[in-house]
């Protein structure tokens, strides 16, 4: 598979060097900053000059920041802790003494 | 005066237990959150919770200092998960080649900016989301939480869940847009009438017309 569609006469080259379709296949990995440096840059590139495809980042930007939000909230129970807690002193652990103000 | 060898053996025994107890015991609420979205069940993942914990502390030695503890205690919990299932004789792991070929023929659902953008500012997502995440199926459901919640790159969670990269990718990825799915629904329940409908169109087409 190209990465790169061939500048033409006709076809303009793409901008940063990656075509939209390429873009949007790696947006998440680009994202996730899954990608070498070198495709980083030019995804970069590309969005910064391509009204098309910066919604699109924008969007799914949005979307990754709301679902690594989403869950936070949920925390082991002060049951759950103190169940560990023992489990683990059983085992042979002592925690360190609690520190007096 | 020299330590005597049971000095040693409790200095030594006390710093194994200060090390843990500094590097382990601060994820707890991460191990718990994985453990549940293994589980889908809070009585079973506080089982998992514990489990790994006992088995992390008493494998302490062999972490290796300086390494991602939470990396390390997050493939303790998916060990225990497992065993846990194989104990009780659940069929816990699906058939992989079967959901990566469900995965890979099902069709992608077209997320379109023009109907989903303004969820992300007009509606309380986290609620939506979070319960989006719960419904969705193994093996999706493990990836997105590792990379999308727990933060963890894909070659941490390759590592955790005992899979290619590769397969990480396309779990991660399939997951995504079933929450976006998923949320086109919640758009619809919620009387944003205007959300599009789910369709067969592959992500990289939606919209070709006037991109490059």
């Amino acid at each position: 598979m190209s990465d790169t569609a061939p500048a033409s006469p006709e076809t303009p080259a793409p901008k940063g060097g990656v075509d939209c379709r390429v873009v949007l296949e790696q947006l998440w990995e680009f994202l996730d900053e899954e990608l070498a440096p070198e495709r980083v840059a030019a995804i970069r590139t590309h969005l910064e000059l391509c009204a098309k495809c910066y919604p699109d980042y924008d969007f799914e930007k949005a979307f990754l920041q709301a679902v690594s939000e989403c869950q936070y909230t949920r925390c082991a129970s002060h049951k759950l802790r103190d169940k560990v807690m023992s489990a683990l002193k059983r085992a042979g652990f002592t925690p360190a003494p609690v520190q007096s103000a | 005066m020299a330590p005597t060898t049971a000095e040693q053996r409790e200095l030594s025994q006390r710093d194994y237990d200060v090390s843990f107890e500094r590097e382990a015991l601060p994820w707890l609420d991460d191990v718990y959150r994985f453990a549940l979205s293994l589980t889908r069940n809070e009585a079973d993942a506080d089982d998992v919770v514990q489990e790994t914990y006992l088995r992390a502390y008493r494998s302490w030695h062999t972490f290796e200092r300086g390494s991602d503890a939470r990396r390390w205690l997050f493939t303790i919990c998916r060990n225990a998960f497992l065993r846990t299932r194989e104990r009780a004789r659940h069929q816990v792991e699906l058939e992989e080649g079967d959901v990566e070929v469900a995965a890979a023929l099902a069709p992608e659902p077209l997320i379109s900016r023009d109907g989903t953008e303004r969820l992300l500012s007009r509606l309380d997502l986290a609620p939506a989301l979070s319960n989006a995440i719960d419904q969705l199926q193994e093996p999706f459901r493990s990836a997105v939480v590792l990379v999308d919640v727990e933060d963890q790159s894909y070659e941490a969670a390759s590592e955790i869940l005992g899979v290619p990269i590769g397969t990480v990718r396309s779990r991660l990825f399939r997951g995504r847009r079933l929450l976006q799915q998923k949320l086109v629904t919640y758009a619809r329940d919620a009387g944003f009438a205007t959300a599009p409908a789910p369709s067969t169109t592959p992500n990289h087409s939606r919209d070709p017309v006037g991109h490059e």
